[in-house]
């Protein structure tokens, strides 16, 4: 008889007022619902094949090479340039007009004509101009350290220290990532049909895997071109130590909010997850073992997990000590016990640091693809479902709505100082947004409408205010409320549609915007340069194309334990 | 011609627009309905940089409907057709119990015909517009345009224009979305980089260091 089995408890999804504030969101880790380890899982599953039709790459490390991967459908080219760069010229910011290596993923298999015209556009990024047989566009540039080590060691016959790779981490960075319809690439929506385009962000993902491989194969080439008779090619085990870095600032930083349902649907998936798991009434002996032995890899990775910024490595520092008390926590039997997950995760809540209890997330989802998986494949929205505004509503509903869900932005005094120091702008110099000292720097009249709480309480206030008795007539009177006015029923629509914090804050860190959303990619070693850019891995210790279908698909995000040691 | 993605049109149109002066609610309608217009094949950049023009520097209250026994007018010159496309989305509830909403003096009405086609999809209907010689009927699947010439469809300014739901069927409207990317010509693609430009903060060496969050090497 099984006590719990047949009266098995629902936990309930934690609650949009505990889950969106910025310091939690940028404590994310990836899970199994990560974009780039639903890709692979689906690579694998459908026996995709991937080889390299071009390669005409000089012995100076410049040209062209082609990728060509094969779905049971579709078939898309990595189309990658090769350059030379002067060190002055080498920067991770988008004020860079150079790059190492230049890419665009391409819709089938590019010509020679195609070849020319993306030759000549490709490499100049946002100055060139890409068709919609392009679905994203990109660049890298190379951890010069780690390559030159690379290079000279195969070139000596001798494999690289694994030590420098681990330290690094990758070859190349990339500095930008450009789909969705972006310098001229095909819109999402052209490709959003096919199966294994249908989530998020899953052209750009591809992308970057291809190019994990380019990075690999120009140091191994290079190699070659320095000493033909000696040269050796990198061991796999340590080629799979390389991922690829990326480098991010504020040009990610308002896609959270300016797609609200978007960021519920990958946040609901994420809490459906976390709920199934601990809504389980019982622990199985497998998925126990399971978890022990990801917490184990957790630990080796944390371990390893470099950075540069003070507050990102202390954090670090709580988080090793939190997965000592998770493992120790574990070790006297209370997995076995009924609602074990629960039990876990709500010990968790009262004990560990926000890294610590996001950690546990991802460690309590990990053994459990075959309850979460298929929520992967639910984490797009139709956006402009949610474009109209329902102008029928009663305004005192409507007001309801403001009090139920934005609670948190009426309760600011927006008069302080601090409680505004900030604005967000688009920049002319490089069109991208950007974060000013509201202030000290000019240039505030032109702010974007990201204070959607300062925006939310102003609504507010107008509506305290006003004798209308429906939205239209509202907002036919005052049109400067009509953005706000729609995100109101946005989030009234999609509870974790919300950032439940106030965005032009003094105490606003900005990449906490940008930590959030890489998680939902499937990003590790985030590694903060500043407030307001950081850099992450990606695929590190992924299979690499050619040893797909034998190694684990979606074993690397928690790589097993001997990967990692020396 | 520039050929740009729907995405681009979209964006572009909504800094244009605000730009020009709208609220950013309005700009975003604005940038939706351009784009609804170039998806299915119809001039939407054109027209709307030809209206962000016209009413540069013109206030809200002059150009946005004032509704008086089901007549909609703006209170001096021509109606705003994103104004006005915006407010009969919101009303939309009047429509679909079936009355007619009347536009007196109404700038480029194209523009209106995307604000139906979003409330179509709550509301099982289609819904048409008229202009003398013009009947133009909004589908889920797209659009049909009856009668006149293309001067009359993108005519600039119409005395009056009706707007009905109905339950018209057509299998295969002339105008269907398809995404591709869209031949804007150049000159109307430059004017809309000139109007959103004005939603841009000019940088200052202060900005250069900060904005961004520079303050470390990256070249290692």
């Amino acid at each position: 008889m099984k006590p719990h089995a047949s009266n098995a408890s629902t936990i309930p999804l934690r609650e949009p007022a505990k889950v969106m504030h910025l310091e939690r969101m940028g404590s994310f880790h990836q899970t199994r619902l990560s974009f780039m380890r639903a890709l692979l899982r689906r690579l694998e599953r459908e026996r995709w094949s991937i080889d390299r039709p071009i390669w005409r790459i000089s012995a100076t490390g410049e040209g062209v090479a082609v990728y060509r991967a094969r779905g049971p459908k579709s078939i898309y080219s990595l189309v990658c340039f090769a350059h030379h760069l002067d060190p002055e010229d080498r920067t991770d910011r988008v004020i860079a007009e150079r790059w190492d290596s230049t890419f665009t993923l391409m819709d089938g298999e590019p010509s020679e004509v195609d070849i020319e015209r993306l030759a000549a556009n490709v490499p100049l990024q946002e100055a060139g101009r890409c068709s919609e047989r392009e679905l994203v566009l990109s660049r890298a540039n190379k951890s010069v350290r780690l390559f030159e080590h690379v290079v000279s060691r195969l070139a000596e016959g001798l494999q690289p220290d694994v030590d420098q790779i681990e330290a690094v981490g990758y070859l190349m960075r990339t500095t930008a990532v450009y789909g969705n319809g972006k310098f001229g690439v095909a819109d999402r929506d052209r490709i959003a049909g096919r199966p294994e385009f249908s989530g998020p962000f899953r052209a750009e993902m591809l992308t970057v895997w291809l190019i994990r491989t380019f990075t690999v194969e120009l140091a191994e080439h290079l190699a070659k071109v320095k000493s033909p008779n000696t040269a050796v090619s990198l061991d796999r085990d340590i080629r799979r130590r390389l991922g690829v870095g990326n480098s991010t600032g504020l040009g990610m930083a308002p896609f959270l909010i300016n797609h609200p349902s978007l960021l519920h649907t990958w946040m609901t998936a994420r809490e459906t997850a976390l709920a199934r798991v601990r809504s389980l009434p019982h622990a199985t002996p497998k998925s126990i073992e399971a978890f022990v032995e990801t917490l184990a890899r957790a630990e080796q990775q944390v371990a390893g997990w470099r950075t540069v910024d003070d507050r990102q490595r202390e954090r670090i520092a709580n988080l090793i000590l939190d997965l000592d008390r998770l493992t120790a926590r574990i070790a006297n039997g209370v997995l076995e016990q009924g609602m074990p997950w629960d039990a876990l995760y709500r010990w968790g809540e009262d004990t560990l640091t926000l890294e610590g209890q996001e950690m546990l997330v991802s460690l309590l989802i990990e053994p459990h693809g075959d309850l979460v998986d298929e929520l992967a494949d639910a984490m797009g929205v139709d956006e402009d479902v949610s474009f109209r505004i329902d102008g029928s509503m009663p305004l005192d509903q409507f007001v309801g709505l403001i009090e139920r869900d934005y609670a948190w932005a009426l309760k600011t005094d927006y008069a302080r100082t601090e409680a505004m120091a900030r604005f967000w702008y688009v920049s002319e110099e490089k069109l991208e947004p950007r974060l000013g000292e509201r202030y000290a720097e000019p240039g505030a009249e032109l702010e974007q409408p990201f204070a959607v709480g300062r925006d939310v309480a102003a609504l507010y206030r107008g509506l305290k205010e006003t004798t209308h008795d429906s939205l239209a007539g509202f907002l036919l009177a005052y049109p400067e409320h009509r953005h706000t006015a729609r995100r109101v029923q946005i989030a009234a629509r999609y509870p974790y549609a919300e950032i439940r914090d106030n965005l032009i804050s003094a105490k606003m860190v900005p990449i906490d915007l940008l930590r959030c959303k890489l998680s939902f990619f499937g990003a590790t070693r985030f590694d903060p340069r500043s407030d307001r850019w950081v850099r992450i891995t990606m695929y590190k210790d992924a299979p690499f194309p050619d040893e797909l279908g034998e190694v684990p698909a979606d074993e690397w995000a928690f790589p097993p334990v001997h990967a990692v040691s020396k | 011609m520039i050929v740009c993605s729907l995405n681009e049109v979209e964006v572009y149109s909504r800094r244009a627009a605000r730009g020009a002066g709208m609220s950013w609610g309005l700009a975003e309608e604005a940038g939706k309905a351009s784009r609804w217009l170039a998806e299915r094949g119809l001039p939407g950049p054109e027209l709307l940089v030809r209206l962000l023009e016209a009413n540069d520097g013109r206030p809200y209250s002059s150009m946005a409907p004032v509704i008086a026994n089901g007549r909609w007018q703006a209170s001096d010159g021509d109606l705003c057709p994103v104004c006005s496309g915006a407010a009969l989305s919101d009303h939309i509830d009047l429509l679909t119990s079936g009355k007619a909403i009347s536009l007196s003096r109404l700038a480029y009405p194209l523009l209106l015909a995307p604000f139906l086609d979003r409330s179509w999809r709550k509301n099982d209907l289609c819904f048409e517009l008229s202009w003398p010689n013009v009947r133009l009927l909004v589908f889920a699947n797209g659009v049909t345009i009856e009668g006149g010439q293309e001067s009359e469809h993108l005519s600039e300014h119409v005395d009056e224009v009706e707007v009905t739901a109905g339950t018209h069927k057509d299998a295969r409207p002339a105008h269907r979305p398809r995404t591709a990317g869209v031949r804007v010509p150049v000159a109307v693609w430059r004017k809309i980089e000139a109007l959103a430009k004005r939603t841009y903060v000019p940088a200052t060496e202060e900005s250069r260091a900060r904005g961004a969050g520079a303050g470390r090497t990256d070249n290692d």
